[in-house]
């Protein structure tokens, strides 16, 4: 049995120890960097670090590392210990979109994109098993995620060969990284420290369309790549509780890189998916409003390592960070998060910017916590509008 | 009776004196030979009185009669000719000459020359280099083959000029001689005509004339398409652009472009298939090649190894461009 009061987030939010204080309501929106445009934007960069459109989509993404719930799988499997019923998890979002005006010479282009709304897809689906009642044998997870994902069109704004300007230049890129993950985790009786491990599988699609025609009308390039490789990384992760402060939670993983096959025709474009140093922490201020409600504080950074370069998915070292917060608010029968957040995702290669985002989401849930249903939106600074609507059902006792 | 003794005694004296005049044919001579137009050349002595000359040509082709007065200078001699010739459609082969000559009372012997008429103008058959040929030295062999069973002479000459052994009575088994012409005494590239003559011993004479450019620097490749920093794709269908100068309005023929990729090491790996070739400018060239995906399967990083020859035979610095896709 719990002991001491500690926070755990997962797909129903946090778990309340009721006996922690009622503390006065305060917003803090730490860390917040200022948003500013500018004047030519590279290419939004989510090859690596797509949000999965979890409830901490609206958060700037600060509460996957310590959360609990069917997206654990992918981002810190330990989180998978925490759970002790059965769940199910599905999340929605749309994916980003890019246009992108190039100039300047084909070699070294210089592009000004404006991102855009892409199709609506599933990003994630899972499920989360408890071995025994309790998880006290730990917990299986078997999911799939979108964890990166580019559609960029790139036209001919100025585009240069040898200084003499082109007839005609036209490129569509497009990377998408679909994750199969199987993962456990397991807590210690205390709960106040898991493990977790994961095997993932990736499906990588990488396409590039590149027409480009000289002012002699000379067809210099003409590319139709469209491929998709596969490959097998592990993922280990921890969680911790400090024995001294149960209102904190921190998170750490690990994903080794993935090294693709089966993509002869594109390895030369991306081969090897980076891998990603997760770390994550959050903070939950209880005894707002008399009580009733609290708020979450979270922060998380994923470091990406370096990967190969390449001339469309070039990969260089990448750190993103996530910054947010989550009041919980509670009436007598149900409880409604109302988060905000963002989402610093600089640019992790030649071309690509930064894709940050300023992200706010609302959810809904009762207070049997079988379900729960969150509705996230991030403005990013280059253009377009995310959105993203997750779903949970808890089963079991 | 007396008188009449005299009388024939004169008329004796005087047809012995029509009598002694006296023929000799001075062309053609016994075994010469006879072209398209010849004269029968001929010298009457003590003529005394206007005398006929007849010549007659008899040959594979029959008989040819012609028949010319003549009156005789104040020397009593005739020296005359007779114009004897033939034609494309006359036989060539062996011929008799037959030169007679009399007057109204003395018929002279007749005089017979053997000769053989050759009507064929040598023929050149091949030489090289041909018309419009870039050259560039130092010696540039002069090829000719000619057919011509009477030849008398061959002789090359350069802008009109005769150059060192540029002379020959000779052929070879197959008919053929060489001259060098040593270009180093030209010290500016240009064109020259070349005139070769080939004369037979009728004197048939066949002149060729050809152009030929000395060309001694060599071209200017320039790889324009793809550079090292192009980035072309893995598996994807690219251009070759080669620019290609050559100086002094030089030539440069599509056959003398030649682009091969190659393995990093440098090994042969595919040879770059032509799109076009054609004239920018004044001596300037551009070659378009294009590489097909589905011709060849490229590695990460290979090379673009591009040498071009003009037409004189210089050879251009090889030029190579290292492509990664990566």
């Amino acid at each position: 049995m719990l002991t001491k009061p500690m926070i755990r987030l997962n797909a129903r939010g946090l778990v309340l120890n009721q006996t922690m204080k009622a503390r006065k309501l305060t917003f803090v929106v730490a860390g917040v960097a200022t948003m500013t445009a500018p004047c030519f934007a590279q290419v939004p960069d989510l090859l690596n670090a797509l949000d999965a459109g979890g409830r901490a989509m609206g958060a700037g993404g600060a509460f996957y590392g310590t959360g609990s719930d069917t997206l654990s799988g992918y981002y810190n499997p330990a989180g998978l210990g925490y759970m002790t019923q059965g769940a199910v998890g599905l999340a929605y979002r749309n994916l980003p979109k890019s246009r992108t005006n190039a100039s300047d010479e084909f070699s070294d282009l210089r592009v000004d994109s404006t991102g855009r709304r892409g199709n609506n897809a599933i990003s994630h689906v899972g499920i989360a098993l408890p071995l025994s009642e309790n998880g006290r044998r730990g917990t299986i997870g078997v999911s799939y995620t979108i964890g990166g994902y580019i559609d960029d069109t790139r036209r001919n704004a100025g585009v240069l060969v040898g200084g003499n300007p082109v007839n005609g230049y036209f490129e569509h890129l497009e990377a998408r990284s679909d994750y199969f993950t199987v993962s456990y985790g397991k807590a210690n009786a205390a709960q106040n420290f898991s493990w977790g491990v994961g095997l993932q599988y990736v499906s990588q699609k990488i396409a590039d369309r590149v027409l480009l025609v000289d002012s002699g009308n000379n067809t210099l390039l003409d590319t139709n790549l469209s491929e998709t490789g596969n490959g097998i990384g592990l993922i280990a992760g921890i969680q911790l509780v400090p024995k001294s402060n149960p209102n904190v939670s921190f998170g750490l993983s690990y994903r080794s890189e993935i090294d693709l096959n089966n993509n002869s025709d594109t390895k030369d474009l991306y081969d090897r998916i980076p891998a990603r140093l997760l770390g994550s922490a959050a903070y939950r201020q209880d005894g707002l409003r008399g009580g009733r409600d609290f708020i979450v504080y979270g922060a998380q950074i994923q470091h990406f390592f370096a990967g190969k370069s390449s001339q469309v998915f070039d990969r260089e070292a990448q750190t993103t960070a996530g910054l947010g917060l989550e009041y919980n608010y509670q009436t007598s029968s149900f409880r409604v998060p109302l988060r905000v957040g963002y989402n610093i995702v600089p640019g992790g290669g030649d071309l690509y910017g930064n894709r940050n985002g300023f992200g706010f989401g609302f959810g809904y849930r009762p207070l049997d916590n079988r379900f729960s249903v969150d509705f996230n939106f991030v403005s990013p600074e280059n253009g377009g509008y995310d959105m993203g609507i997750s779903l949970n059902y808890r089963f079991g006792k | 009776m007396l008188r009449f003794l005299m009388a024939i005694s004169v008329m004796l004296v005087a047809v012995a004196a029509q009598a002694a005049f006296t023929l000799t044919v001075t062309s053609p001579t016994e075994g010469g030979f006879l072209g398209f137009n010849n004269q029968v050349k001929f010298l009457i002595t003590n003529a005394t009185e206007e005398t006929t000359v007849r010549v007659t040509a008899a040959g594979p082709g029959g008989s040819t009669v012609i028949e010319q007065k003549f009156t005789p200078n104040v020397d009593n001699k005739i020296d005359g000719s007779i114009a004897l010739s033939f034609n494309e459609s006359s036989p060539s082969g062996a011929y008799t000459v037959t030169v007679e000559a009399f007057d109204s009372g003395f018929t002279a012997p007749p005089v017979v020359r053997n000769v053989t008429v050759d009507v064929l103008k040598p023929k050149i058959l091949e030489f090289n280099p041909v018309s419009g040929t870039a050259v560039k030295g130092p010696i540039v062999p002069i090829n000719v083959k000619v057919l011509e069973s009477n030849l008398k002479e061959w002789r090359v000459k350069i802008d009109g000029n005769d150059i060192p052994n540029n002379t020959g009575t000779t052929v070879d088994g197959s008919g053929s001689f060489q001259v060098d012409w040593n270009v180093t005494g030209f010290l500016t590239d240009g064109t020259h005509t070349v005139s070769i003559s080939v004369k037979d011993k009728s004197d048939n004479e066949t002149t060729q004339s050809v152009s030929l450019r000395i060309d001694r620097l060599a071209p200017t490749v320039s790889i324009t398409y793809p550079r090292t920093d192009s980035n072309i794709r893995p598996r994807s269908d690219f251009s070759v652009i080669i620019d290609i100068t050559d100086p002094n309005n030089g030539l440069i023929d599509f056959t003398g472009v030649d682009v091969i990729i190659r393995f990093p090491a440098g090994g042969y790996l595919y040879r770059v298939p032509r799109v076009s070739f054609q004239s920018t400018g004044s001596g300037t060239f551009r070659w378009t090649g294009r590489v097909r995906k589905d011709s060849i399967r490229l590695p990460s990083k290979f090379i673009v190894d591009v040498t071009v020859v003009d037409r004189a035979g210089n050879i251009a610095t090889q030029q190579q461009v290292t492509i990664s896709t990566r």
